[in-house]
Formats: C-alpha cells, sequence, structure tokens
C-alpha cells in the first residue's frame, strides 16, 4: 500500500463563506488610499482563514487584466494585474514549486517587479566593466 | 570599503543576489511572522541599510540537529538565506576555518562588534564539577558561553537542548547538563524550543532581530510568542475528531487510517506550544499528526522525561504500579485491623461495665 | 517540575495510594466489629434472600414517604446518572480506568458527555442552595456535606472549564486547567474513604446486613 491509498482527507468546506465580498470591500478602501495619496497597501491572503472555494470566488470577482509577469528568484514569483487596474493578484513558490504565500497587492506596479535603484547602479557597472573588455578586444 | 564595513545591500550586490531575491525572503518571512504587508517592506529596507548583524553560533552538547532543520529545509535556498543576510562569524558545522583560526575569527568578532552581536546556542552545558565533559579547543562549554555572552547584544538558543536542558539534561542527566538560562543570567534570551525547532521559526526569530534591533515579545518560558502563542491542538485538522470523540485505538487501525485524532496513543498536543499544525514541516507540507504519529511535545521542557511516557494519553500519568496499590491495601487493612481491635476492646469493656 | 507535571506524576500515585488505603482501612473496620447479637428469631425466611432483596428495595423511598422525598430522590438518580455517564463514558477518562484495571469500554460521543455533565452540574449547584435555603437541611448540614458536594462538584467544573479551555481570551493556559481539573479529581480521591462519599462501597453491605437483621425480628425492611 502505498501513502497515497490511505483514505486520510480533511473535507474541506466547499461554500464560500463570505470572506471574499469582505476582502473585495478592503480593497476598495486601499484603491481609495492609492488613488488619493498614492501609498500602496497590501493583503496577506495566506493568514486569513478562507478556504478555496472563498478564492476561487475572490479570483473570479477580480478577473484578470492586460498584465501578467513571471520573476523566477529563488523558485518562481507570478504577478497579473486584475481587471480592477492597481489591483495585483501575487503568488510567491519556493524553489521545488510549493507555494509560500499569496498576496493581493494594491499600488501601481508591486516592489518586486520593479528594477531597484542599486541594482540599475550595480548593472550600470557590470556594463561599463563589460565594455571596456569588448573594447580592448576589439583593439586587438 | 572593507567588506566588515558594507551593508546589507551592498553586500547583496557584490555577492549578485538580487534586491527582488531578497524582497521575496522578507515578504515570505514577514507572512509567517504574521508581520503586516507594510511590516515587511519596511523590513526590507531597514536590513539593507544595515551593516550585517554579526552572529557567533555556539555548539555545546547537542546533535547538530538544530543546524540540520535551518540548513535542511525543504526550500533550502529561501530559507538558509539567512545565512547570507548574517554575517555568521562562527559556526563549528558550516565554518571553513578550523582550530587557532576558528577561535580568533570569534574572539575577534566579539571585540569588533562588542555589546551588538547576538550568540545563537545549540545543545545544553554541563556545569561545575561536571563541566569537562563537553569541551572546545580545550575551553569548558560553560566557560566558553560566559566568555562570549559578556558582551553581546542577546542570546537565541535554538532547541530544546539549549532552551531546556533537552535530551543531555533528560533522566539521569549523567553530565549534569543545564540550559543556557541557568548559566547565563543578565543578558536578554530567546527560547526558539523544539527537537529540533522549525526552520521558519528560527529564520523567522534571527529576522526579527535583524529588522527591528529588538527582542520579540515572549512568553513565560522565553519563547517569542509569534511562534509559541498557540497549541498544537488549537490548530490541529483533526480537532473536529476531538471535539466528537473519535479516536484512533492504536497505529494503523481503522481510526488511525481514517485520520481520527491521535488522543489515545499519547498525543500531547494539547499542551504543547508550537507552530508545526499552522506551518508545518518539510517545506509546509506535514507534521508529525498528519503523519500519523502523535505530538511528543518536543518544545516543552522535560518531555523526554514525561510522566508515562510518549504513549500515555494525557489522562493517563504515572500512577505507580499494582504493586504499590496492593501493599496500599496491605497497609489500609493492618490500620483497619488495629482500628477494629481497640473498638471492640472498647465495645467488650464498657459491655462488661453495664453489666457488673 | 510543573503544575501539570506533579498532576501526573507524584500526585496521581500517592492519592491512589491513599484511597486504595483508605477504602481498605474501612472495610476492615466496619467488618471486624462486633454486631449485636439477636434474641428474636422467627420462623421467617433466609437472612440471606431477604439481604439481597433489600439492596433492591432500598434504591427506590418506602410508599408511604415517598411523596416526602420526591424531589431529592429523582434530583438525585438525575445528577448520579448524569456523572456516571461523564466520568465512566467519556474516552480520555476510559482511557485512565484501563490503564489501571487492565480493560476498557466503549465511550460515549463527547457531545452527549457534555450535556450529561451540564444537567449533572446545574442539578448539584440547585441542591447546594436547596441545602442552604431549606429549613430542615441546613440545620442538620455539617462540614461533611458541604466538603463532599465540594469535592464531586470541583472535577465537574474544571472538567468543563478545560474541555472548553474557558479562560483563553484573559490568558488562562490550557495546561493549567488539565493540571487543575486532574488535581480536583485527586482530592476527591484523597477525600473519598473518610466520610458519607464512601456510600459506592458501603451501602450494599449496610442494606444487606439491615435486610437480614430486620428479616431476624420479622420484619421487611
Amino acid at each position: 500500500m502505498s501513502l497515497s491509498d490511505i483514505p486520510v482527507t480533511v473535507e474541506p468546506l466547499t461554500h464560500p463563506t463570505g470572506m471574499a465580498h469582505a476582502l473585495l470591500r478592503e480593497i476598495a478602501d486601499h484603491l481609495a488610499v492609492l488613488d488619493n495619496s498614492g501609498t500602496a497597501g497590501a493583503i496577506d491572503l495566506s493568514s486569513l482563514p478562507m478556504n478555496s472555494a472563498d478564492m476561487d470566488e475572490l479570483k473570479a470577482l477580480l478577473g484578470r487584466g492586460e498584465v501578467e509577469v513571471g520573476v523566477e528568484t529563488v523558485g518562481r514569483s507570478e504577478f497579473y494585474e486584475t481587471t480592477y487596474t492597481g489591483v495585483w493578484w501575487a503568488t510567491h513558490y519556493g524553489d521545488d514549486g510549493t507555494k509560500l504565500t499569496e498576496r493581493i497587492e494594491i499600488t501601481a506596479v508591486p516592489e518586486m517587479i520593479k528594477s531597484h535603484p542599486d541594482d540599475i547602479r550595480n548593472a550600470h557597472q557590470r556594463l561599463r566593466d563589460a565594455l571596456s573588455t569588448d573594447d580592448q578586444e576589439t583593439r586587438q | 570599503m572593507s567588506q566588515r564595513e558594507e551593508n546589507l545591500g551592498q553586500y547583496m550586490a557584490r555577492r549578485g543576489i538580487s534586491r527582488r531575491t531578497f524582497l521575496k525572503f522578507c515578504t515570505v518571512m514577514g507572512s509567517t511572522m504574521a508581520l503586516s504587508p507594510a511590516q515587511a517592506a519596511e523590513m526590507a529596507e531597514t536590513m539593507a541599510k544595515a551593516t550585517r548583524q554579526s552572529v557567533i553560533w555556539l555548539s555545546f552538547q547537542e546533535c547538530t540537529g538544530c543546524t540540520e532543520s535551518i540548513t535542511r529545509s525543504h526550500n533550502p535556498t529561501l530559507e538558509s538565506l539567512i545565512f547570507d543576510f548574517i554575517s555568521l562569524d562562527y559556526h563549528h558545522t558550516l565554518q571553513a576555518a578550523a582550530g587557532d583560526a576558528a577561535e580568533h575569527a570569534r574572539e575577534e568578532a566579539m571585540k569588533k562588534h562588542k555589546g551588538k552581536y547576538v550568540v545563537v546556542v545549540d545543545g545544553s552545558i554541563p556545569v561545575g564539577e561536571n563541566a569537562h565533559y563537553s569541551t572546545i579547543a580545550g575551553i569548558t562549554n560553560e566557560q566558553m558561553l560566559r566568555d562570549t555572552a559578556r558582551d553581546c547584544f542577546a542570546i537565541v538558543t535554538v532547541g530544546t537542548c539549549a532552551a531546556f536542558g533537552g535530551i543531555p539534561a533528560a533522566r539521569p542527566n549523567p553530565t549534569g547538563a543545564v540550559a543556557v538560562s541557568d548559566i547565563i543570567k543578565d543578558k536578554p534570551i530567546i527560547n526558539v524550543s523544539g527537537c529540533p525547532p522549525m526552520p521558519q521559526v528560527m529564520t523567522g526569530t534571527l529576522s526579527h532581530i535583524l529588522t527591528f534591533g529588538a527582542i520579540p515579545e515572549l512568553d513565560h518560558l522565553g519563547r517569542p510568542i509569534a511562534f509559541f502563542g498557540e497549541t498544537i491542538h488549537d490548530r490541529c485538522y483533526r480537532r473536529p475528531f476531538y471535539e466528537k470523540g473519535q479516536f484512533a485505538k492504536s497505529f494503523d487501525d481503522e481510526g488511525a487510517r481514517k485520520g481520527w485524532c491521535l488522543y489515545e496513543v499519547g498525543c500531547k498536543g494539547p499542551t504543547t506550544y508550537n507552530a508545526c499544525a499552522n506551518l508545518k514541516w518539510n517545506g509546509a507540507d506535514t507534521f508529525p499528526v498528519q503523519s500519523g504519529h502523535g505530538c511528543l511535545g518536543c518544545s516543552e521542557p522535560n518531555f523526554w522525561d514525561q510522566a508515562g511516557g510518549f504513549y500515555a494519553p494525557l489522562s493517563v500519568g504515572d500512577w505507580g504500579s499494582h504493586e504499590v496499590l496492593a501493599g496500599a491495601a496491605v497497609a489500609g487493612a493492618a490500620v483497619g485491623a488495629a482500628a477494629a481491635v481497640a473498638a471492640r476492646s472498647r465495645q467488650k469493656s464498657s459491655k462488661e461495665e453495664k453489666t457488673s | 517540575m510543573t503544575l501539570l507535571e506533579f498532576a501526573r506524576g507524584p500526585a496521581m500515585e500517592w492519592s491512589l495510594i491513599i484511597l486504595v488505603a483508605g477504602v481498605v482501612l474501612r472495610f476492615a473496620g466496619i467488618f471486624l466489629l462486633t454486631r449485636h447479637k439477636t434474641y428474636f428469631r422467627t420462623k421467617g425466611g433466609s437472612t440471606l434472600a431477604a439481604g439481597l432483596r433489600t439492596i433492591g428495595t432500598r434504591s427506590a423511598p418506602t410508599p408511604d414517604l415517598e411523596h416526602r422525598v420526591r424531589f431529592s430522590h429523582y434530583t438525585g438518580y438525575l445528577w448520579h446518572i448524569g456523572l456516571f455517564i461523564t466520568v465512566l463514558f467519556y474516552t480520555p477518562h476510559i482511557l485512565f480506568f484501563e490503564s489501571i484495571l487492565g480493560f476498557g469500554w466503549p465511550g460515549l460521543p463527547t457531545s452527549v458527555v457534555l450535556a450529561a455533565a451540564a444537567v449533572t452540574l446545574a442539578v448539584l449547584i440547585a441542591l447546594l442552595i436547596r441545602r442552604m435555603v431549606h429549613p430542615v437541611l441546613k440545620t442538620i448540614s455539617g462540614f461533611d456535606d458541604y466538603a463532599s458536594w465540594f469535592v464531586t462538584t470541583l472535577p465537574l467544573v474544571t472538567g468543563l472549564v478545560a474541555f472548553g479551555h474557558i479562560g483563553a481570551g484573559f490568558g488562562w493556559r490550557y495546561e493549567t486547567l488539565l493540571a487543575v481539573h486532574i488535581l480536583s479529581v485527586e482530592l476527591l480521591f484523597v477525600y473519598f474513604p473518610f466520610g458519607k462519599l464512601f456510600h459506592p462501597f458501603s451501602i450494599w453491605f449496610t442494606r444487606y446486613m439491615i435486610g437480614g437483621q430486620m428479616e431476624q425480628r420479622g420484619v421487611r425492611a
């Protein structure tokens, strides 16, 4: 008998509990703040008592928009903008594909997608170094 | 700029760790520590601007399971990133240096970061006339701990051995081992207990110190409430079976196969504080109860010596033995008989008085 | 040693020793006392049969006086049965008995036990109030009556509080509640042999003896 044959299951609640609608209101509040002051916000979905039916309902309510971004670093992180501009769905996976955390980000662009000034400075230096090596090789 | 003076952001740039990687680490850690998303972002900015926290890891009477737990986590690259974000100036298993060079590195770090370095301890410590049972480089563990702790900012005990004595301190405690808090009385001590502790808990606690430069809120046993505030029982997915009274009677019986509560096979979930039932092990995959074995209570003091052992249910303790109770019955019979004899002779003498 | 370690360790061992020694002690004392010789014998039936019959008949009040004791009779049965269900048919308790006796028995669903415990507690509280207010009862009640009520009710209360983890909101820790419950049971064990609480053991013998003695005098008791 293999592990998958052991019939130990936890019956998940298959009905939405209403959390999705409550969250929609919270997202609306964050969007108001973003609209008025430009301040970004986020909601950590992993820590909330949401069952799979709630998650599906929330995803359906928010829908998918025009942008989808994948970030490969220590595992994959996936972002997509919902049909509400400024409301993004972020899912972070580990190296082996396990879901680590899930968030709703209310922002113009999620922080992790942006290129950080320190990394840009670093890249500038690297490219300059690469070009100077390139020049030396061309001259030879 | 010397490597020691660069901040974490510069270190990451030099090592090719992108800000995105670091932000992902802070986001996931923040979620584990139940920080608000805003706090997680603040965590990233604060940590990047600070110099890397100097950490001295002292290993005493331990099995190295705690180091294995933190490095062998299912997502080794994410959680063990903590080793990039700290400056691990001394660690027997992970450091490259050995012998005198290693001890010299420790002493230099202590001098350079006086008052600011964090000491991490795993393993328990034999003391007093038993101190010689565990030595490193000819120095007893007790002496090394006292010396190293003198100028530290805080001590993080990792594992039940360092936090409470653990397996070396279990009956009969042949080396006279004690916990760190039995020796050091004048420094803040954070007890990250567990046998081993959860990797997320170790990393999360260190991250908290790195980010906020402060000790997290602790319970009465010195454990961070963020991870040790709830019992396994309170977050156990088998709780509905407990509430209904559906228990597995033995391993692999019908109830066990149906995933019923493991109270009868000795689960100590109700009295054990840890994050196993919600954060879970092996890449957030499972924990002992989910895999079919009752909780051992490994993050609690004296769990090795608990009354009745691992498999006695909580309602059954160490009630003694049938022989002892038989002896009690004999003693009771003797006392009762003596009382009866005394009463009878009184009865007889009073009757004789009446009739005479 | 934590309170729970104490409750599940030395306290459990010693309270059981005192319980066993106390029960045997009292039995020895009772059986070895002289009994009055009876001077009259009727041609009546056997003492044994009469004794055994009285064990049964004394479970109900005598018909002439039944109307006077009706309340305490029915409430008494109600809370005794409720207590038996709670103590003997809740699985964690069965495990305790099984560890000592070597055998167990099936338990009832927890919801049934909870209901029984709640009813038992309500009745016990009502009966205490009655004892303190009723003109006759309050005059004849002594320390043993109130103490017996206390050591019986305390495990019920602490058991319900522990099961429901009442007080979690203001920082009461489960392991403390469990320890207090186990200690309250151990208090019951220790008090058990030495007062009116001994009746579960003694009434069978008392009823038998009275039935037999009365039969010898030609009276049905």
